[in-house]
């Protein structure tokens, strides 16, 4: 609080020296408060009703969070014009508490300012709000952000002590037992343990005798401490009991512990005490293996759910692809038919069965459980034998199937051969008509134009058709595939040479004739 | 009052040359500094700082002298107990004297504008005014007291509970800051 009051009254307290700040009046504040008012530059925050610099911080908190002045996260920081921040209840008590001289000066480098603070950026402000620290009030543990902690401090803290209701009484109460208008000083008391008594009715007596941690009762043998009221009756180190071990088992005689001896003698059921108690252990494992049993046979159900499964999910697709052996598949369908329900009318009828037999005496029938077990695994085994069988048959049919798959191929693959070939025989058989019926045409063209030119007279009109025909010859020569018919037809046109005179023509059907002829010996 | 939580913050950290001696409330405390640097005056010499905290720390700047402790007088107890257990004889405490410089006067007052209300600010610290005198009397060469020391020494009385006693003060127990001084030499 007094950092505050400092910040409201420094002013008067500067103009009078001799008065301190402690021995504030309402008057002093309600100046101080209007003078704080009137200072220019400076922007007012809110009242604190607690010292937030006082704090107990609870964290560590960046340094450059820390107002030079208080070393605490900045409060309300303010910037100066040189670019240093203070709290401004710092810079205010600085300002206040400073020679003339010093007033118009930043604290930190002493430059000397002309305009007053400006607030900081809100993003300073909230990251020294977000500081930790722990609540103010006395017993209270919480531990909260420093932005929050004024309110729960003042509005919800439980530990936080209000002003009795009544003007008279001037004690203090916690949040927690405060009552709306009423002094609960008159009519209740407070432990030191801190429940609030109501008075008059015997209340406080019953709880310092009883409730109250702090006080109440030691027992002088056994240290417990207990309510008053149980002492007298009370008995020291329950554990060296005086009953009979026979209570348990029934005996319900109330004795002294003088007097235990001879009633252990005396009681039968403290006799038969240890038998019982062997009795109850053999009991207890008994049941233990009952549980076993039961997880089992839990195991061994799953075990036929994850059959039934396989059967359903992988051999039934199996059953409808394959098409191509009916006989097959439906070999496969009746062993269904056969095991599956067989299987499934077991597992229903018979399981229930025992355990209906199991879960009511569990001890006589542990070998007969053992044997519808041993039977159970030896369904389970044939079972799972029939499975493996299908899954192989289910193989074999594979098999079979790509092997015809094969066949079919390799005589489809024959087929095709054969047709290839004789596409083959038909296409030359083609082209060798068609190199005679050009040749036999080339032969009436000529006839013809021998017969033109002996009708014109001499040579030289004789060469163009010539040259022309060459290219023609060539092109066909180079473009066919099978050229033996074509060049057998070009080798006979020089050797029957009725034309032989074009000089330019003659290299080139030698080089043909050449090449053909071999083609023609291969 | 957060003077109190400032001050507890500044125990724990204290830069190398500095050590706190006494610490026990808030009013006062002792330190003790050395000179890191070969200065010839005060090699091998530890001065032992008293820091008078008024309620309105550290708004106003803390009464900061320096304090004269004889040889073996304060810490000599302790090692004659320890004597008889270590073989190695125990280094006698070796007072903490007042160092000499042209601006500290025999009395253990010194004459720094820091200290005075014109030259503190708020911002400083324990730590920053050890720091300061650290360096004060590094930068020294001169081996003498300030002009008329006799008489000031004289003036100002001894120290006691209430402040100082002599005239200057008033015998009232005003404390250091209505000494007034020149600060006119800038070369140390």
């Amino acid at each position: 609080m007094q950092p505050h009051f400092d910040a409201l009254f420094a002013e008067s307290v500067r103009s009078s020296p001799s008065l301190s700040p402690s021995s504030s009046s309402s008057s002093l504040s309600t100046h101080g408060a209007t003078q704080a008012a009137t200072q220019g530059g400076n922007y007012d925050e809110p009242p604190s009703k607690i010292d937030l610099r006082a704090l107990d911080y609870v964290t560590d908190y960046d340094s450059h969070l820390m107002c030079p002045i208080c070393h605490v996260p900045f409060l309300h920081p303010v910037v100066l014009e040189c670019d240093h921040t203070f709290c401004n209840s710092c810079l205010k008590e600085y300002r206040e508490g400073a020679s003339s001289g010093a007033r118009s000066r930043c604290p930190t480098c002493r430059a000397v300012l002309s305009s007053g603070p400006r607030k900081a950026s809100r993003l300073i402000v909230n990251m020294c709000n977000e500081t930790k620290v722990r609540c103010p009030n006395d017993d209270c543990q919480e531990v909260l952000p420093r932005g929050c902690v004024e309110h729960h401090a003042t509005k919800e803290c439980p530990h936080e002590r209000l002003r009795c209701p009544d003007p008279k009484c001037d004690k203090l109460v916690k949040r927690r037992n405060h009552v709306p208008a009423q002094c609960i000083h008159i009519s209740h008391i407070e432990c030191d343990c801190g429940a609030v008594i109501e008075l008059g009715k015997g209340e406080w007596l019953r709880h310092k005798d009883e409730d109250c941690p702090n006080t109440g009762v030691k027992c002088e043998e056994c240290g417990q401490r207990i309510s008053a009221s149980d002492y007298p009756g009370h008995i020291c180190n329950p554990d060296d009991d005086h009953s009979c071990p026979g209570k348990q088992y029934g005996c319900t005689d109330d004795f002294s512990p003088e007097d235990s001896e001879a009633h252990l003698k005396s009681c039968p059921l403290a006799r038969l005490a240890p038998h019982l108690q062997k009795q109850s252990q053999l009991l207890q494992s008994l049941q233990e293996q009952l549980i076993m049993v039961k997880v089992r046979n839990e195991v061994l159900e799953n075990g036929f759910e994850k059959i039934h499964d396989v059967l359903n999910d992988r051999v039934l697709p199996y059953v409808s692809h394959s098409d191509h052996s009916p006989a097959e598949a439906s070999d496969i369908e009746e062993i269904e038919r056969d095991h599956i329900p067989s299987a499934l009318s077991q597992r229903d009828l018979l399981m229930p069965a025992h355990l209906g037999d199991l879960t009511p005496s569990a001890d006589p029938d542990s070998l007969s459980i053992s044997q519808t077990q041993q039977h159970l695994l030896a369904l389970h085994e044939s079972l799972r034998g029939n499975v493996s069988n299908i899954e192989n048959n289910i193989s074999t049919l594979t098999n079979t199937i790509s092997d015809l798959d094969a066949r079919t191929s390799m005589q489809i693959m024959n087929e095709t051969l054969r047709i290839k070939e004789d596409l083959a025989h038909t296409s030359a058989a083609l082209f060798s008509t068609r190199a005679q019926v050009q040749w036999l045409m080339n032969r009436e063209r000529v006839g013809q134009q021998q017969q033109a030119m002996g009708i014109r007279g001499r040579a030289p009109s004789a060469q163009p058709p010539v040259s022309n025909q060459a290219p023609s010859a060539r092109s066909s020569v180079s473009e066919g595939g099978d050229s033996s018919g074509q060049g057998q037809s070009l080798e006979g046109q020089p050797s029957a040479s009725i034309l032989g005179s074009s000089p330019s023509f003659r290299p080139q059907i030698r080089r043909q004739s050449g090449g053909s002829q071999e083609r023609v010996k291969l | 009052m957060f003077t109190a939580k400032r001050l507890a913050k500044a125990k724990q950290k204290l830069p190398p040359g500095i050590e706190l001696v006494k610490a026990d409330d808030f009013r006062e405390w002792q330190v003790d500094i050395q000179v890191l640097d070969d200065n010839p005056l005060y090699n091998n010499q530890v001065f032992r700082l008293s820091f008078i905290f008024s309620d309105n720390y550290p708004i106003e700047s803390p009464e900061v002298t320096f304090i004269n402790v004889p040889p073996s007088s304060d810490a000599a107890p302790s090692s004659s107990q320890s004597q008889p257990q270590t073989s190695q004889p125990p280094t006698p405490f070796p007072g903490r004297p007042i160092p000499i410089h042209p601006h500290i006067y025999s009395n253990g007052i010194i004459c720094l504008d820091l200290l005075g209300t014109a030259g503190w600010s708020p911002v400083q610290s324990v730590e920053s005014v050890c720091m300061s005198i650290q360096s004060m009397l590094t930068g020294n060469s001169k081996n003498e007291r300030p002009q008329g020391d006799e008489q000031f020494c004289q003036s100002m009385g001894v120290r006691g509970p209430n402040g100082w006693s002599g005239w200057r003060s008033g015998g009232t127990g005003r404390g250091l800051k209505d000494v007034r001084f020149a600060y006119d030499d800038d070369t140390v």
